[in-house]
């Protein structure tokens, strides 16, 4: 009878443990798709492990482009400081400035800089850093992303955007003191709503065709934090629309909704073809687009993996970086969806 | 005339008197005895009163059910010092004529056919033991005397008088029970065999006394007056392990029993693991008492690689090394669960499968480990629940905070001891 209830007793502990969760490691999921690492503490040595932001920029589409990565410090007062990396993990930039506030421009058709608030590099091979062209008092925190389009850089303010509209401004002409905003309107319901994120989508034709390019944004309505992509020609924004018509739910523009997504965890990356955000119960989940910007696939991945990690995305690559502001550590992983 | 009257009336009286006095003998009924019925009576002179007033009844417990077993009904013809207080009965030799014939007419009046004396007289160390049997109208059957120490053996030789006792008058008719019950006689348990796997190991009536030693992992108990249906409780004991107690149910006249292994006393253990979360893996670990039965330090290594599921995935190589100290809590001696707390410090060593990899080092505190145990003879199995504190220095991967496996989930560990 005792060994009996000792033989039970094993195979329920054993079931138990056999759970997932139970199977879960106490060290970060990620360590077997690590490729590369390297340790930032000799840079970040007196900072804390708050404060820190992990972007990658390319500065061309596959088969040719290169990664830049770029880890930045940004304390509430005091200097900041940027470290630039390549894609192999070797340190190239170490550059500290007052004004280094957030990324403010990807890649597209034009000239590829990250203008990074006040300060700019370009992204050619020679890691050197000088003022940014773009009047930095237009241009005050994270969210507002400037976007190249058919050489006229565009961005937008998200502060206005919870009152339902998008502010559109058109650089140079606003910044010349030309055109002021325009102004289209997300719905007419009234809702609030939060620019997660933006991307400018390239219609990868042969011959290129960049009428057909499409810009995304990725936003978020506060009331229920239901994640929403709307994806915009690029054309139409050389002529803001109307704005007489509310863009949800109005044909042609594409609209997916996602679910609640947790604020600020949306990655737009691959030319605006993959969207990876984190839902509300942790798990971290992976949206890819065909060429016509019609969904393609999914697929998740545990997200406490990265908690209080910082994850950046290649644009070029099946590669992702994580960056530990705790350990100073920043590791190059294999992406998680191939398997 | 009237003289002859006189004559008639005085022989009359005469007559009278003469029958008055013996008239027992003249118009005495003839004797009927209850044909296997025996008086029993006891003489028991041990050391201390308590001791007479136990062995009184063991012995009256005894020769009843020997007898009964054999077909006869017993009754009870009381102690010699209270039947016959006058009378100086000597500790050593046959009871004489006038003993014999006291008991004769007690025997007489409770219809016996037969009488029983059983003495058990204390003489230094040893017990002079007499068991003697007369029938009413023939005389002395069975003397049977043996010296022995004092103890249980007293069973056997009882069983021998009444065998000698029934080999020359043949069994009784089988005994009615009383109150007219119907059915058969009482049963009562013949033999018990006890099997052990602790050969060496002392097993004793509970409080009282010894029965015997387990040998070629047996031992057969001597004969006790226990009926069919009783349990027996005794006590285990063998060096170098906890002793315990165990109760025996008795279901059969013969029984045999496989005993519960003794738990091994716990000076020190080499040790298996499987910890939640790293189960690619397997930990080894070696403990040994600082204060007997209660502390122990311990050192313990976990090596485990870590892999996922994804494309050209790099297992990770983790080794946990570390030392504590246990202190362990018994409920009561013999029960086989314990629980234990303990203590202590390690570090995690972990090297990631490329080139130009670093070791990282994870130091971390252990201040509170949770062990629940389960003690299976010389093995003991356990489930820990451990309480890890990352120090977050020098270049590690874990950073500082509670290691676990799961939001805030300690790790769980579960494991095997082998005892030494």
């Amino acid at each position: 009878m005792v060994r009996i209830s000792f033989i039970i007793l094993i195979v329920l502990v054993f079931c138990i443990l056999s759970c997932d969760f139970f199977m879960a490691s106490a060290f970060p999921d990620y360590l077997p798709s690590v490729r590369r690492v390297e340790n930032l503490d000799t840079y970040f040595s007196n900072s804390s492990k708050y404060n820190y932001d992990l972007f990658v920029l390319s500065d061309g589409p596959p088969p040719g482009g290169n990664d830049y990565v770029f880890v930045l410090y940004k304390p509430a007062t005091g200097t900041r400081r940027v470290i630039v990396l390549d894609d192999e993990l070797h340190v190239r930039s170490d550059y500290e400035h007052i004004n280094l506030g957030s990324l403010h421009t990807q890649y597209s058709g034009g000239p590829v800089l990250a203008a990074i608030g006040s300060r700019r590099m370009s992204l050619d091979g020679t890691y050197t850093w000088d003022i940014n062209d773009i009047n930095a008092e237009l241009i005050s925190e994270r969210d507002n992303i400037i976007i190249y389009n058919n050489n006229r850089a565009s961005f937008y303010s998200v502060s206005i955007i919870n009152n339902e509209y998008c502010n559109w401004y058109e650089y140079p002409a606003a910044l010349a003191g030309g055109a002021g905003p325009s102004q289209f309107q997300i719905d007419d319901l009234g809702e609030n709503f939060t620019i997660e994120a933006v991307g400018y989508a390239i219609n990868n034709e042969n011959p290129p065709n960049t009428a057909d390019d499409e810009v995304i944004f990725f936003i978020r309505r506060e009331r229920d934090n239901e994640g929403i992509a709307i994806v915009i020609p690029a054309a139409d924004f050389a002529n803001i629309p109307a704005g007489n018509q509310p863009v949800l739910p109005m044909a042609p523009y594409y609209i997916h909704f996602f679910g609640a997504i947790k604020p600020g965890s949306v990655h737009i990356f691959r030319w605006g073809r993959v969207v990876v955000f984190e839902r509300m119960d942790g798990e971290v989940e992976l949206i890819e687009y065909d060429p016509t910007f019609r969904f393609m696939h999914r697929n998740e991945t545990n997200g406490k993996q990265f908690k209080n990690k910082i994850v950046a995305y290649s644009n070029v690559y099946p590669e992702y970086y994580v960056f530990d502001p705790e350990t100073k550590e920043i590791f190059q992983c294999h992406v998680w969806w191939e398997k | 005339m009237i003289l002859k009257k006189c004559r008639r009336i005085v022989c009359f009286f005469i007559f009278l008197l003469i029958l008055f006095f013996t008239g027992d003998v003249l118009f005495a009924q003839g004797y009927t005895a209850i044909p296997n019925q025996v008086s029993v009576f006891l003489d028991v002179r041990m050391k201390t009163e308590a001791d007479n007033r136990s062995y009184n009844t063991i012995l009256a417990k005894n020769a009843a059910i020997e007898l009964q077993n054999k077909g006869y009904i017993t009754v009870p013809g009381g102690e010699l010092a209270r039947i016959l207080p006058d009378i100086e009965v000597p500790a050593q030799g046959a009871p004489s004529s006038a003993v014999i014939k006291s008991l004769s007419d007690q025997a007489r009046e409770q219809m016996s056919k037969y009488i029983c004396l059983v003495r058990y007289i204390a003489e230094g160390e040893l017990v002079g033991f007499s068991v003697y049997f007369w029938r009413l109208d023939s005389g002395l059957l069975v003397s049977y005397t043996t010296k022995d120490i004092v103890g249980l053996a007293v069973y056997n030789r009882m069983n021998k008088a009444v065998s000698l006792f029934v080999d020359k008058v043949g069994e009784g008719r089988p005994a009615t029970i009383a109150g007219g019950e119907e059915g058969g006689p009482k049963q009562y348990v013949k033999e018990v065999i006890v099997y052990s796997s602790d050969e060496g190991c002392e097993i004793w009536l509970k409080d009282r006394e010894k029965l015997g030693t387990i040998k070629d992992g047996k031992l057969i108990l001597p004969y006790m007056p226990l009926t069919v249906g009783s349990t027996l409780l005794i006590q285990k004991k063998k060096q170098g392990c906890y002793s315990a107690e165990e109760e025996l149910k008795l279901t059969q006249i013969k029984n045999e029993i496989n005993l519960m292994p003794l738990e091994r006393i716990f000076g020190s253990g080499l040790y298996f693991t499987w910890t939640s979360g790293q189960f690619v893996g397997l930990g080894v670990g070696y403990m040994w008492s600082i204060n007997e039965r209660f502390v122990y330090w311990g050192a313990e290594n976990y090596f485990f690689l870590q892999v996922n599921d994804t494309e050209n995935m790099n297992p990770v190589i983790h080794d946990d090394i570390r030392g504590f100290i246990l202190t362990k809590f018994r409920f009561s001696e013999g029960f086989p669960v314990t629980f234990s707390f303990s203590s202590g410090l390690g570090v995690i060593l972990s090297l990631l499968s490329i080139d130009d990899a670093p070791v990282y080092m994870d130091l971390y505190l252990n201040p509170l480990n949770f062990h629940l145990e389960y003690a299976l003879g010389d093995y003991m199995v356990f489930l820990r629940v451990e309480y890890k504190i990352a120090m977050g220095l020098g270049r590690n991967l874990l950073g500082s905070g509670l290691i676990a496996f799961a939001e805030g989930v300690p790790l769980f560990t579960i494991g095997v001891i082998t005892k030494w």
